[in-house]
């Protein structure tokens, strides 16, 4: 359990290493769950998904360059293991800020007059 | 007990004062068999969540801690919250706090030189008294240090963690501000010095030529840094185009076919090296530098002495206690750690074998092995802890296993890391991990995850 205790750590003090980048996420997080409150949370969520697949896999291919080592140094299954798991927290990183805006953008249109949304009356008709 | 005065006696040990021992001696137990390197082994959650909320122990006692280095911070860090009412002081001249771990990844161009300079007073531990002076001696009988300052300080405890003394003074010629220029390098003399070692390695890097990289034979604080040093300029050499035209020469102290004092890793390195077609000597020790006309000169054990041409030169000095401590009765008297004055400590519980109430903690220590950050990762808890017991008037409880760790870089992208004990056993975090296997994942961790441990270690938080 002292490894859990560890990295915890070891993640808090890349927190706080990094504290500008990680208080800007947070302030875009915040500021994406504001605009979502009326917001179409389950249209949100296929988009979203997308686009933490696309940051995964982007991570997946891009981290051992950005890390200096090339594709022949991963050469171990803990290498991949890693790569894998920080692949995947990148890609729960862009979920949480993605999904609230996702369902944001996808929100329900002003009702009109009738007070029935624009894209609802275009349906009808 | 030397000690002056202990405020309480055993009859105080009572619960509380088990749970802050056990919070002390964190990743000092061995109970759990994984972990990530620099953990060693720990405490199960339950005790150790327990420990966190464990009252302080109450004292009076004065403790001193010579030096605010990682040892001399992780320890005081910790003892600052196991104690409530005990006087701290922590003695030590220097403001800056250098990642010393992050010098080879500044001198070979991977991480700038700010990365590894931070402010002491950053990490001193709250209510700790911080004199900054340098220590300049010691007087074990009369439980005192002196300071540069010309300051006598008293104590009651004693938590020695001056470090070590680089001594450059013993290679004729050598110059430590000459570093970076004529081709000279050293990673070990600070980060100015890492940075400029970058500069003369940028560049030779793009003309070749003859290297010459070399390992002393004294006791080392990172012992794997001349090994590092010579895989990544051979790394840097292969990516820039210029090995073919490189004769990379390593000069060893050391017996023959040694490079390493653990020997799996040190036959492991070997192979590696003789692949990547780098030349090795034995019994052949720097002795003397010329840097204007580019000649080091190297001595056998017979006293023979043979010049070597460079273009570009590693210099890895000799290394022995500070002269505080060398100079005291604290040093070895006799046996092998007597000749660099080390600091005469018990290798199981880090305390002094004659002056019970001083304790050693990282590279003063007189032990077997262990001068790197992860040494003081794991014996800082345990010096802490039986800091602890000798207040409370009890015989050190704690066994300290003499656990290293070092990510021995092979190029850019990959490592090995090694942990072993004092024996030269290998002894991994992970025991599913061949600590032998070159891993992109221990180059992570080296470059992105041993800095954040590192300063959690200096909080007294692992």
């Amino acid at each position: 359990m002292s490894e859990l205790w560890m990295a915890v750590n070891v993640v808090w003090e890349t927190l706080v290493e990094h504290a500008g980048w990680v208080l800007a996420y947070v302030l875009a997080v915040v500021l994406a769950l504001f605009l979502a409150r009326r917001g179409h949370w389950r249209r949100g969520w296929r988009p979203a998904w997308v686009l933490a697949g696309l940051a995964a896999l982007a991570a997946l291919v891009l981290l051992p360059g950005l890390t200096g080592a090339a594709w022949s140094d991963l050469a171990y299954f803990v290498d991949w293991f890693l790569l894998l798991a920080l692949s995947v927290a990148l890609g729960a990183a862009v979920l949480v800020l993605a999904w609230p805006l996702a369902a944001w953008l996808r929100r329900p249109r002003a009702p009109t007059a009738s007070g029935i949304s624009a894209a609802r009356l275009r349906q009808l008709r | 007990m030397n000690a002056r005065s202990t405020t309480r006696g055993p009859h105080s040990a009572g619960r509380r004062e088990w749970l802050v021992r056990a919070a002390l001696a964190g990743a000092g137990l061995r109970l759990a068999g994984v972990g990530l390197p620099l953990a060693g082994a720990g405490l199960p959650l339950a005790v150790r969540a327990s420990a966190a909320t464990a009252a302080p122990m109450r004292t009076k006692a004065h403790i001193v801690v010579a030096g605010s280095g990682a040892g001399g911070l992780a320890v005081a860090s910790r003892l600052a919250k196991a104690f409530d009412g005990a006087r701290i002081t922590v003695i030590d001249g220097k403001t800056e706090h250098n990642y010393q771990p992050g010098y080879m990844l500044v001198a070979t161009g991977l991480w700038p030189m700010a990365k590894v300079r931070r402010d002491n007073a950053a990490f001193m531990p709250a209510g700790v008294e911080w004199v900054r002076e340098a220590v300049a001696g010691f007087d074990p009988h009369a439980q005192r240090v002196e300071t540069a300052g010309g300051r006598t300080i008293d104590y009651d405890f004693l938590v020695v963690a001056t470090g070590l003394h680089l001594d450059y003074a013993q290679i004729e010629g050598m110059d430590v501000a000459a570093i970076g220029r004529n081709g000279l390098g050293s990673v070990y003399a600070g980060p100015q010095a890492a940075a400029a070692t970058w500069a003369a390695i940028d560049a030779f890097r793009s003309t070749g030529g003859d290297a010459v990289l070399t390992l002393p034979s004294t006791p080392l604080k990172c012992a794997g840094a001349p090994l590092k040093t010579t895989f990544l300029l051979d790394d840097l050499l292969r990516r820039a185009g210029t090995r073919g035209r490189t004769q990379l020469q390593f000069h060893s102290a050391l017996p023959t076919d040694t490079v390493f004092g653990v020997p799996v890793v040190n036959d492991a390195v070997l192979a590696r090296w003789k692949a990547l077609d780098v030349q090795t000597h034995y019994l052949s020790r720097l002795v003397a530098v010329d840097p204007g006309a580019r000649r080091a000169t190297f001595a056998s054990p017979e006293g023979e002495r043979t010049e070597v041409p460079w273009d570009f030169l590693h210099v890895v000095p000799p290394m022995r206690a500070v002269d505080a401590v060398r100079d005291s009765e604290l040093a070895w008297q006799d046996g092998p750690f007597a000749a660099g004055g080390w600091l005469e400590v018990d290798p199981a519980t880090l305390q002094h074998r004659r002056f019970p109430n001083v304790f050693g903690v990282g590279d003063i220590n007189g032990t077997p092995r262990g001068k790197t950050a992860a040494t003081v990762k794991k014996s800082a808890p345990i010096v802490a802890a039986h800091v602890v017991d000798a207040v409370a008037g009890r015989e050190p409880q704690l066994r300290f296993d003499g656990y290293t760790s070092c990510p021995l870089l092979l190029r850019e992208g990959s490592a090995m890391l090694v942990e072993f004990d004092y024996e030269g056993r290998l002894t991994p975090s992970m025991p599913f991990v061949d600590p032998l296997q070159e891993s992109w994942a221990a180059w992570v961790m080296e470059r992105y995850m041993l800095e954040p441990m590192y300063l959690a270690m200096l909080r007294g938080r692992i």
